[in-house]
């Protein structure tokens, strides 16, 4: 009893660090690509090719000031980011990063991510509503609005996953794309799900609850210091956590052309975040409208089409 | 079972980490000057007029409505995909009687324009 | 195991308790969610994963989520001090009763079983059922969905019509 209890502590604290250097070094990424993509150098003043510059955001942020906004339903406030670092961790538990390196291998684990990903909405709700700003709370129910919108897409795009492998375990969807990745016969639902994972993390083109033309910064306009950053936070472990997931149920997790392990894993969670960041920084934002109706009329009946053709394949 | 044991450490341990993050930023979080300009919402350096919590359009209401129900649709087709490969035709066609009577229904939401946002 | 069963039944009380003395719309709803998060590690540790997580997926994921958009959706403050329930409440009251009557007088009845139950709360277990045995239900479940599509937009027509 107490063995298996200390190496989940042990995994997990790994997993959490992991996480957490992921999720800095990707704004670092995302800003070093985002300057390439413009013809500039992005941030290169803090440490050989800007490489210290995380750690220095970090230590400012902990640093600022903390404008508690009086106004505020207070416990709300406060609990809002707690809420959205928390339900960003969460996740974590069931990836499978190699064939025996995971925190908990659940027979249901596509079910477990449904239910922590729908969690994330209370942070964005309650940020919104707390702060008793209209910016903020027009950011908090649009968001709440995409994110629910979009969850049912992706959920319809898990369960071709799920089809195809006859599993609801991570590992065991990995194991499934031994000698095909679901790429290839979950194409459509492929598209449909990274769609939706855009729109999960709030990423251009679809960053509408926080699009600063209009909204100022959305449901976190009032925070301060590592308040506002554990948003920012919040986010980038959500993106590094989807990369991931992309892997695993579609591009066959930690197999590669050669002897299996996590370097494949991260390698290609790194050309998915890759990816990630080269559409953000190439496409506009839509409108509102726009990206309701894209989700309800484009996305759902592609995804259902996508479970039919899938299964009527597999029954005949 | 160990299994469930370990979401509740990886919870317990995302708590701690979370909370203590932010803990240690309280103190060491510089007090300085109150001015009571910082408590004002930011509206663009406007005086905010009348009160936040004012409503907003329904549309919210009928997404989440809408949510709900396609969500536990959803639910539904997990069970149904893991034991799919021993129903084969016979669950293809269970299947397409279930989602077909829920089809009519997200063709009467689309006609009504639930989709559209205006 | 039985530590958490007590520590997560206390919980979910604690959130029954909340939603029915917290008079705060919001909170109110936050309490509810205490009380659905609690419930959904219940089925968990009562080896029912699908339910649990369902539970969790649905009820505190979309469930709460509805409450609190419609929260806020509608005027706080006129929701604060309008609070008459009237008919409505004494109806509730009576079907409420009656509810604790009925579960009471069963709970009475039958004996609890000490063993705990086969792993009945899985995927696997219950498509079988569902797919099988209990075909009809499954189907007709889909047609009590249909009706709730097509019950939520009326509602919503019908309150356009009246705003404009």
């Amino acid at each position: 009893m107490a063995q298996p209890i200390f190496q989940t502590l042990w995994k997990t604290g790994v997993v959490f660090l992991g996480a957490l250097t992921a999720a800095a070094y990707l704004v670092l990424a995302e800003r070093k690509f985002a300057g390439y993509f413009q013809e500039r150098y992005g941030p290169n003043r803090v440490g050989p090719f800007g490489l210290l510059q995380p750690l220095a955001d970090a230590v400012k942020l902990l640093l600022k000031e903390e404008v508690i906004f009086p106004q505020a339903s207070r416990g709300l406030y406060l609990a809002a980011p707690v809420i959205i670092g928390v339900a960003a961790l969460l996740p974590l538990a069931v990836i499978p990063f190699s064939e025996h390196f995971y925190i908990a291998d659940l027979p249901v684990a596509v079910l477990y991510l449904l239910a922590v990903g729908s969690l994330s909405t209370y942070g964005v709700l309650l940020g919104g509503w707390s702060s008793n700003s209209k910016y903020a709370l027009l950011g908090g129910l649009r968001s709440a609005a995409q994110m629910v919108s979009y969850e049912i897409a992706m959920a319809l795009a898990l369960v071709g996953v799920a089809l195809m492998a006859q599993s609801l375990s991570l590992v065991k969807i990995v194991q499934a794309q031994q000698s095909l990745w679901f790429l290839i016969p979950q194409i459509l639902g492929f598209v449909v799900f990274l769609i939706a994972a855009f729109a999960e993390t709030n990423r251009l083109p679809f960053d509408l609850p926080e699009a600063e033309s209009e909204l100022v910064a959305g449901y976190h306009t009032e925070y301060s210091a590592f308040k506002f950053a554990m948003f920012f936070v919040g986010e980038y472990i959500h993106l590094f956590i989807v990369g991931c997931l992309v892997t695993v149920l579609y591009l066959g997790g930690w197999y590669g052309p050669w002897k299996p392990g996590p370097h494949w894993f991260f390698l290609k969670t790194f050309l998915v975040l890759f990816f990630m960041i080269w559409v953000r920084w190439t496409y506009p934002r839509f409108r509102f409208d726009q990206l309701m109706r894209f989700s309800w009329k484009v996305l759902i009946p592609v995804a259902l089409l996508n479970l039919l053709l899938t299964s009527l394949w597999m029954a005949l | 079972m160990t299994a469930y044991l370990s979401l509740l450490v990886v919870f317990v341990l995302a708590v701690l980490l979370i909370g203590g993050i932010l803990v240690l930023s309280h103190l060491l979080n510089p007090q300085r000057s109150t001015n009571p300009a910082k408590g004002e919402a930011y509206e663009c350096g406007i005086i905010p007029k009348g009160d936040a919590r004012a409503p907003v359009s329904i549309r919210f209401f009928v997404m989440a409505l809408l949510f709900l129900i396609f969500d536990i649709e959803v639910v539904f087709l997990f069970p149904w995909a893991v034991v799919y490969h021993k129903l084969m035709l016979l669950g293809w066609i269970e299947m397409v009687i279930f989602l077909g009577i829920l089809l009519v229904g997200y063709f009467y939401a689309w006609g009504q324009g639930a989709f559209d946002w205006k | 195991m039985t530590t958490l069963f007590w520590l997560f039944g206390v919980l979910a009380i604690v959130g029954a308790l909340g939603v029915l003395f917290q008079t705060h719309p919001v909170r109110g709803a936050l309490f509810l969610l205490l009380n659905f998060l609690a419930i959904g590690v219940l089925y968990l540790l009562a080896r029912a994963p699908f339910v649990g997580f369902v539970q969790i997926l649905v009820y505190a994921g979309a469930i709460v989520v509805l409450f609190l958009v419609a929260i806020m959706v509608m005027d706080l403050r006129r929701l604060e001090s309008d609070f008459d329930l009237g008919l409505m409440g004494f109806l509730t009251f009576v079907l409420g009763v009656a509810f604790f009557v009925i579960v009471a007088l069963v709970l009475l009845k039958n004996q609890i079983p000490e063993v705990s139950p086969p792993p009945t709360g899985t995927p696997e277990a219950l498509g079988e059922w569902l797919f099988g045995q209990y075909l009809v239900p499954f189907e007709l479940a889909s047609i009590l969905l249909l009706v709730a599509i097509v019950g939520a937009i009326v509602l919503i027509r019908r309150r356009r019509q009246d705003v404009s």
